[in-house]
């Protein structure tokens, strides 16, 4: 359907509309033909298995920042962000290809860019999420306060209360490299559903790598740590 | 006849044994996952009768079947969780008489329904459904109906119901009193006192959701004999048994399949949206910077940050029509012409401010503008913006300390930046539509058209829009003047039949601001395609924005036909028009409505009541009546002016933000009674969306 409404609003661009149309010759030129290309690209390629990229340590050796690899199961596939800022424990990355997101610990609490439209996350006060606990210290329930915006631009706040499960030591390729991490398993229930999110975390708490759903069941993301 | 009235007591029996059934149900699921579908009228119902329920609230459906000699369209809106209308326009019929000839079809007919549910599925009782079919027609389809729908183990739905009128022509169990014909010649008309009278027809049916994915099948007994189309066709029902397969091919498209009547099969397709529930996302639109909690270093020298402010506002596709810093306060006045939310570009422009504005300026104020006229400010701290920015739910935070009010009709001191957007052009194709003529239901148009805009200073615009018709069967349109008032609008033909250049408007406009809440136009020139003239406004909101109240006064020419520089005369034109405009934002689920009350072109006196649900993200749909000391005789055909429109912003299915949309007005039929001049820049139309009202309902887009 969404396919069929774009083909649609194109169609209606080349028609009769109102306001400033993304699709008119104007003065600017034709910059805005070369966005609608790479958005149809985008669609017709979104069902796609698209290869990605392998990221090697050597690609990074040049930045001076710590990276984050981000893979999603939507329309954006695969992108490295770099932080913009710091404050206090929160961290906003942004991509090159436009993405942003924001981060607590390991727990995204904002994005932009991944059709998630997560605006908020508040987890537990002592949660390992957003706060470095050792992985024996590890509380065995969490709950999340997610807000997104719906698309009439209101507030949705969705509450999940997770169950964590140690589920064994596992070797986890971060670039080209082994590292021996704990896996999490973090059962999760809210009134959308009941989901799984896993966590790869060293001894002293630090999670390396999470594989999370920013809206069940909908944009699931990968995070890994690339660069410290 | 033995036989036939065994048949009947046997329907009667079957149908009073599951209505039985429907009460006593022992299903403890109050939650269906049989989903509400269209029946071929595109109304939630199986086959041809309705069952009780609604679907989404808010949803827009589009419907079309095809079954026997009947081509429906619908076009339907769920208003409110327990209110339903629908717009009808039917083709029907196979005797080859009338329009036959050149449509297919014998008669074409327009009309409007309504649903209301009055209760919700219970533990054991049925969720209950009224209905009223063709309340403002011709009466063609004049029925009512009161129906009962119950599931069972979220597999199979029941529905029995009784109806009047068509659907109390079969399958007779009772009379409620007599039924007074419905319609008239003018048709149009609403009509109450045939309502619920007459034979009472019983009718019910079973829905039964399979194990194949997303097919509901569907069996029925309808109790409309068709009596009332046999002047159009010899295909009358030999059956009152139909049967249906629907198939949901994606969220918003269904088909469906039919065997109607016993003697036709049926098809039908749907194309639903929803407001509140649809969106394709914004992926392409690029993210923010953050915000700064300290601005960059090494650019406050020589104010060069003030270019480089105005830069990057323009990557977020923001003009800054002016900036001023006092004290320590920065002041920025912006145009939006690409986020549908005005909160988005006031965020973004925050963290632009952030980024070059230096630390010793610590409040930020931003004004929305339109054509350079102020009209909403926000202030707020920086310092307190970045303690809080990262933060949950940082959008309801920022509203605590912010302070958001009407702008001032002044603002001193600030730097005007004349240059940006000062000229601009667009060339577009455009559409037009005529429909609804039974010998030819949709004549089209196509071809360029050339819009120029030149603001002269904030506030003063001059604007021309040309055209030229490449495609179209405009120049075949052929039905004109009708009723007994001045032809101010039903001449309409003879311009929509000119193909050359025309000039669609032609204008000078002056809008300014008289105090923080009240807005004035003077607009001079070709104000639409059939007039030319003076026009001027005066806008006043109350502080909340929420109430509005206007006037407007014009003085009018009618223009030539070939819509150029030249006028005509109209005989009984009132040339001195113009109305006083209350508008009202209701609060209730984005309800806003207008009433316009005053002088028409046709020299006419009355009012024009309009209602309109304008949700956040740009969606606008609604409807208007006009009532005039114009009788209906006089109007002719239609009774009076009426019909409904549809905003789409594409912003809901392009995944980048913009403003653009189609807006389609749909009326069934054009009289002289109750026209108003149908200008561009009317106050209330441009200002709405800017003021602090409509800012509070998009605040969650603020950090977007």
């Amino acid at each position: 359907m969404k396919k069929l409404a774009l083909y649609f609003s194109i169609l209606c661009l080349f028609v009769n509309c109102s306001g400033n149309s993304n699709l008119s010759i104007t003065k600017e030129g034709n910059s805005n033909f070369s966005k609608t290309k790479e958005v149809l690209g985008y669609y017709i390629n979104a069902e796609k298995n698209i290869e990605k990229k392998i990221v090697t340590t050597d690609m990074l050796k040049d930045f001076n920042y710590p990276i984050i690899l981000v893979e999603t199961d939507n329309i954006i596939k695969q992108m490295l962000l770099l932080p913009m800022t710091q404050r206090e424990n929160y961290f906003n990355y942004t991509s090159g290809s436009g993405q942003s997101l924001t981060m607590q610990g390991a727990l995204v609490t904002k994005t932009n860019g991944f059709n998630a439209y997560l605006i908020s996350a508040k987890a537990n006060e002592n949660s390992p999420l957003t706060t470095l606990t050792k992985i024996v210290n590890w509380p065995l329930e969490d709950v999340i306060n997610y807000s997104f915006i719906t698309p009439d631009f209101q507030f949705e706040n969705i509450k999940v209360k997770c169950k964590n499960k140690f589920s064994s030591k596992e070797n986890v390729l971060i670039l080209e490299n082994k590292i021996l991490l704990n896996k999490v398993k973090q059962r999760c229930s809210s009134k959308k559903g009941d989901y799984d999110n896993y966590y790869w975390v060293n001894d002293d708490g630090t999670i390396v790598k999470s594989e999370q759903y920013l809206i069940y069941p909908k944009i699931f993301i990968k995070v890994t740590k690339v660069k410290n | 006849m033995y036989f036939t009235n065994r048949l009947h007591k046997e329907i009667k029996y079957k149908l009073c044994l599951l209505f039985l059934l429907i009460l006593y149900n022992h299903s403890i699921s109050l939650c269906s996952e049989i989903t509400v579908k269209s029946n071929l009228d595109g109304s939630p119902g199986i086959v041809e009768v309705p069952i009780s329920g609604s679907f989404d609230d808010g949803q827009l459906t589009f419907s079309s079947s095809k079954f026997g000699p009947y081509l429906k369209n619908s076009l339907s809106f769920q208003a409110i969780p327990n209110a339903f209308i629908k717009f009808n326009y039917e083709g029907m019929g196979d005797k080859n008489i009338l329009y036959y000839g050149s449509t297919g079809y014998t008669t074409w007919d327009r009309s409007i329904d309504l649903r209301f549910n009055l209760s919700n599925e219970k533990l054991f009782l049925p969720s209950l459904t009224v209905g009223i079919n063709d309340i403002a027609g011709t009466g063609r389809n004049a029925s009512e109906y009161i129906v009962a729908s119950k599931d069972f183990k979220q597999k199979i739905r029941y529905t029995v119901g009784l109806g009047w009128g068509r659907y109390g022509s079969k399958h007779i169990i009772g009379n409620s009193g007599n039924r007074v014909h419905r319609g008239g010649l003018e048709g149009g008309q609403i009509s109450l006192d045939h309502l619920f009278r007459g034979n009472i027809g019983v009718f019910g049916g079973i829905e039964y959701k399979t194990n194949l994915k997303n097919i509901i099948l569907g069996a029925e007994i309808a109790s409309d004999n068709y009596k009332e189309m046999a002047d159009y066709t010899d295909k009358l029902p030999i059956s009152s048994i139909n049967y249906s397969a629907k198939y949901k091919i994606s969220e918003g498209i269904n088909l469906g399949a039919y065997w109607v009547h016993g003697n036709s099969a049926g098809i039908q397709i749907n194309f639903s949206a929803n407001p509140l529930s649809y969106g394709t996302g914004d992926y392409l639109e690029d993210a923010p910077e953050p915000f700064y909690s300290l601005p960059l270093p090494n650019i406050h020298q020589n104010n060069v940050y003030r270019d480089k402010l105005i830069e990057d506002l323009l990557k977020y596709s923001i003009r800054t029509v002016s900036y001023g810093e006092k004290k320590d306060e920065a002041i920025i006045v912006i145009a939006n012409n690409h986020y549908q939310s005005d909160a988005q570009s006031i965020g973004r422009t925050l963290r632009a401010l952030s980024k070059f504005i230096p630390i010793d300026i610590s409040t930020f104020t931003v004004i929305i503008s339109e054509l350079g006229i102020p009209i909403t400010q926000i202030s707020l701290n920086r310092h307190d913006v970045s303690m809080i920015i990262d933060a949950p739910n940082s959008e309801i935070l920022t509203k605590k300390i912010t302070k958001i009010n009407n702008a001032p009709k002044q603002i001193e001191n600030l730097n005007y930046f004349n240059d940006q957007g000062k000229f601009s052009w667009l060339l577009r194709p455009y559409y037009r539509l005529h429909l609804f003529d039974p010998n030819n239901p949709v004549y089209y148009d196509f071809g360029p058209r050339l819009y120029l805009n030149y603001i002269v200073k904030p506030g003063f615009l001059l604007r021309s829009t040309t055209e030229k018709s490449m495609v179209s069967t405009f120049d075949e349109i052929w039905r004109g003047e009708k009723g007994q008032l001045p032809h101010v609008r039903t001449e309409l033909k003879k311009y929509l039949n000119v193909q050359e250049t025309r000039i669609r408007d032609l204008t000078a406009s002056s809008y300014y601001k008289l105090n923080n809440r009240t807005y004035g136009r003077f607009t001079l020139g070709y104000l639409e395609s059939m007039y030319s003239g003076l026009s001027t406004e005066i806008l006043s909101f109350n502080d909340s924005n929420k109430f509005a109240i206007g006037a407007e006064v014009n003085y009018v020419k009618a223009r030539e036909f070939k819509q150029l520089l030249g006028h005509r005369d109209v005989k009984g034109l009132s040339k001195v028009n113009g109305h006083v405009s209350g508008y009202w934002d209701t609060g209730y689920k984005n309800y806003f409505a207008q009433v316009d009350i005053g002088q028409y072109l046709a020299g006419d006196k009355g009012g024009t009541l309009t209602v309109s649900r304008r949700f956040p993200n740009g969606w606008n749909i609604g409807g208007f009546f006009t009532l005039t000391d114009a009788s209906f005789s006089e109007f002719g055909e239609g009774s009076f002016d009426k019909g409904i429109f549809l905003k789409l912003p594409f912003n809901s299915i392009i995944p980048y933000n913009t403003r653009s949309f189609l807006y389609e007005e749909i009326r069934p039929i054009q009289g002289d009674g109750g026209s108003r001049v149908k200008m561009e820049g009317r106050l209330y139309g441009m200002l709405e969306s800017r003021t602090k009202n409509n800012l509070n309902k998009s605040w969650a887009m603020l950090w977007r």
